[in-house]
């Protein structure tokens, strides 16, 4: 038996499932310890220092990275949570029989290097496009939310329709509105991807095109503990290459690519003369002579340059000038800041109690792609909440108190007295009056009619008057940068229009 | 709050012992002709003063023929609170919670099969259902609180007296129930200047926004002609005097210690204006209601016992 192996795998799936739980089932982990898990993640850990939050789990990368040079790069089996769904992949196709045999690649340095170097431009110049389609937690995030949430809503709304009537409330916690087909397609499209490439050559992402793999693969072709084949036992049957899902065994040569290995143990389970160890033994290290890298350099930044066009290109081009800008969630301080530090995990956006948070399609660009929004059709900002803020691994949304957010203005409020059923009908409606947590939407008594009017300096840009109107006679123009909203005066209670005749606390009634 | 809540108890102990002596003599005579007549005895309204909301809601209903007069062994009921804001209970602008406790508690004890307790809200049900505390109250006695923000809980129902809500959607559990009690708390209101016994039952339809579309008040007061509530219960303990119905100022509340309970929905939102401080004609949709003889504005007309404690 192989202990390793085992413990890969007990750990992997410990792991998903945690993931499982956030993005799918728990609808409100406010300060849960389970948030952590996000927040260590490589590339969030990365932006939380770039955010100059203070977070401690800035220091996460760093730590990941240490450890891979003890012992390599377990992160991709044991954290990554892309990584572990690709190994639950592979399981699945090996037992439908439709994955190939492996055998050994040639590395891609050039192609591995472009992207990596694509990934530190995209992060260095602000410009995160790259990083939100390449950062295996974000498309793991996104996967998770677009495909696993619907069917298990469904599946909740049916086991609620019974547990209702009994008073079992718990599992109506789950039912959600329908997702934004967009949303489920890219989720789609991804998942197929994924299916595909590790069909055909096992965990193909991880070693030549996921960043966050070639940067730790910089790191543990040095590690202290390596997989290594003693070559004086091997009989070079070559089983350890074709089980290899990395594609990293030489097993003519008797050597093995650390920079690509993710420790996934499976050769130390096949191999039958136990030839292959894991520990301190050093095979030779090959390093590349000095022209090859050269040339390997010059060809990554070639191919990262050519990356970076067309993101730079579709952010100036002006796309994000249609229409307004979104609103953006509480916490995301500026547009410039949100787009600097969003992969678009989704985190928030299964999380939000309300179902306003909402991923966009191009309404932050095409560069900004998935991002989340507040979609006022689908619901309000809660004034008393903020739990995007709380669990937003990237600080993207930066945390905030209750307190701030009760005069954060994320836009203000307009109304269009000419839609407006209180000025056109000259009836009462009142119900962006009566949803107003700041009073920015107020009545004023005119002709015995409750008409709405507007102090948009008192206006948070919840959007709860945009929900609840019932002719789309109020909307919210969202800020480019959020500002501080003002705290409205409220005028004193009214004088009774009859004097009353029994105050409180006498004996004497008012009727 | 424990400590809040036995001292008023012990107020309430001391109160009731002098009131208790002071009054014997008339309790003999008053009291008897309420505990054994039947319909013409009993008043039409009860309403109680100066006392905690569970404390008076028993004063009331004893004065009232009990709850037994409304809930038959083995009824269906409805219970209908307001909880339809993320509001604290302290701030009530959601009913009292120690009040919907009781009053659950007190049809579970009249005999009733099962008591429902649901509010279609206006913010986010989950947080409003847990956070004005009334869920659990409710749960806590033994009533089975239900979710009414979905459509599909909901069926089309016809309304042939009404000139403006002719066919709308209500909670399919309010067409099992037998009996309906409407449970509000007396608050201003921005769009129709008061929330109480009729402006609360917007809480059992499905779509509001036709309310608001299509003349709110009218609408307010139709539903009534669709169907009356057994029995209104109005909690006016904590009464938001302006600034209502949600994000009141706590100088905006006046502590009013008010219960009344009737079954004419109209008289009862007559005296609850008057509380408020407003003029009963003012409030639209009770002057709707009396002039669609829903019930009466004119409280001189009716037999209204009050109850100081």
């Amino acid at each position: 038996m192989n202990v390793l192996r085992w413990i890969r795998r007990i750990a992997g799936l410990a792991v998903l499932a945690a993931f499982f739980y956030m993005f799918v089932l728990d609808e409100r982990l406010a300060g849960a310890w389970y948030q952590v898990l996000p927040a260590i993640q490589f590339v969030p850990s990365l932006l939380t220092l770039i955010a100059v939050s203070g977070s401690v789990f800035a220091v996460s990368f760093i730590v990941i990275g240490l450890a891979t040079l003890v012992i390599g790069r377990a992160y991709c089996s044991f954290l990554c949570p892309l990584g572990i769904m690709q190994d639950v992949l592979l399981r699945l196709e090996g037992w439908f029989r439709i994955r190939r045999r492996y055998s050994y690649r040639q590395a891609r340095p050039v192609l591995r290097y472009a992207v990596l170097v694509l990934a530190g431009l995209s992060i260095s110049s602000g410009l995160l496009t790259a990083v939100r389609w390449l950062d295996p937690y974000s498309l793991f995030g996104r996967m998770a939310y677009s495909l696993l949430s619907p069917p298990v809503h469904c599946l909740s709304h049916w086991i609620a329709s019974m547990a209702e009537p009994r008073g079992i409330l718990i599992f109506s916690d789950l039912a959600k509105g329908q997702m934004p087909l967009f949303v489920l397609i890219v989720g789609l499209l991804v998942l197929l991807s994924f299916v595909v490439s590790t069909m055909l050559a096992g965990r193909f992402y991880c070693t030549t095109v996921c960043p966050v793999g070639t940067l730790l693969g910089l790191v543990s072709r040095h590690s202290l503990l390596k997989i290594h084949i003693d070559a004086d036992t091997c009989v070079n049957c070559g089983q350890c290459e074709h089980i290899c899902r990395s594609g990293c065994i030489d097993a003519q040569r008797g050597s093995v690519d650390h920079s690509r290995c993710v420790l996934c143990f499976d050769c130390l389970s096949v191999c039958p003369k136990d030839a292959i160890g894991y520990g301190l033994k050093c095979a030779g290290l090959r390093v590349t002579p000095v022209g090859q890298r050269r040339k390997l350099l010059g060809g990554s930044l070639a191919l990262a340059g050519l990356g970076v066009a067309p993101g730079v290109a579709l952010r100036y081009a002006g796309v994000r000038e249609h229409g307004h800008s979104p609103v953006m969630p509480p916490g995301a301080v500026s547009i410039t800041q949100f787009k600097t530090l969003c992969t678009a995990c989704h985190l928030c956006v299964s999380k939000c109690p309300t179902d306003v948070l909402q991923p966009s399609l191009i309404a932050y660009g095409v560069d900004g792609m998935l991002m989340p929004h507040l979609d006022f059709s689908r619901g309000y900002c809660e004034f008393d909440c903020n739990l995007c803020s709380q669990v937003c691994p990237n600080d993207a949304i930066a945390p905030i108190t209750i307190e701030q957010k009760h005069t954060l203005q994320l836009g203000t409020v307009e109304l269009d007295e000419n839609l407006c059923v209180s000025y056109t009908q000259n009836e009462d409606c009142g119900a962006c009056i009566e949803h107003c947590p700041t009073h920015a939407i107020y009545g004023e008594l005119k002709d015995g009619v409750h008409l709405p009017k507007v102090k948009p300096q008192g206006c948070v840009g919840c959007g709860a008057c945009v929900h609840t109107c019932p002719e789309q006679a109020v909307r919210v123009i969202a800020h480019a940068v959020h500002t501080q909203a003002e705290r409205l005066e409220q005028p004193e209670p009214p004088q009774p229009e009859e004097p009353p005749k029994g105050e409180p606390a006498t004996d004497e009634f008012l009727f | 709050m424990s400590e809040k809540i036995s001292i008023n108890r012990r107020d309430f102990l001391k109160k009731s012992v002098f009131t208790g002596v002071a009054s014997y003599g008339t309790l003999s005579e008053f009291g008897t002709q309420n505990l054994f007549a039947e319909g013409d005895g009993l008043p039409d309204m009860v309403a109680v003063k100066n006392g905690e909301p569970d404390i008076m809601f028993d004063r009331a209903m004893d004065a009232y023929g009990g709850m037994t007069r409304f809930v038959k062994n083995g009824a269906t009921v409805v219970v209908k609170p307001n909880m339809s804001w993320n509001r604290p209970p302290e701030m009530a602008a959601t009913t009292n919670p120690g009040l919907v406790k009781k009053v659950v508690q007190s049809c579970l004890e009249a005999g009733a099969k099962q008591v429902y307790v649901f509010d279609h809200t206006c913010a986010d049900w989950k947080m409003s259902y847990e956070n004005s505390g009334v869920q659990e109250s409710a749960q806590r006695a033994g009533a089975v609180v239900l979710p009414a923000n979905d459509s599909k809980d909901y069926v089309a129902v016809e309304n042939p007296g009404a000139e403006t809500l002719k066919r709308f959607k209500v909670h399919e559990q309010l067409m099992n129930a037998d009996v309906l009690i409407n449970v509000p708390v007396l608050k201003h209101h921005g769009s129709t200047g008061m929330t109480a016994a009729m402006k609360n039952l917007m809480g059992l339809v499905d779509d509001r926004r036709f309310y608001h579309k299509n003349g709110l008040n009218q609408c307010i007061a139709e539903f009534c002609l669709y169907k009356k509530p057994t029995l209104n219960i109005v909690d006016a303990y904590l009464v938001t005097m302006s600034n209502g119905p949600q994000r009141a100022r706590p100088q905006d509340l006046k502590l009013m210690k008010y219960l009344m309970v009737s079954t004419d929905i109209v008289a009862i939102d007559t005296a609850s204006a008057k509380i408020l401080g407003k003029k009963p004609e003012n409030i639209k949709h009770v002057q709707i209601g009396h002039d669609l003889k829903i019930g009466t504005m004119n409280l001189d007309a009716l037999k209204i016992q009050r109850i100081a404690l």
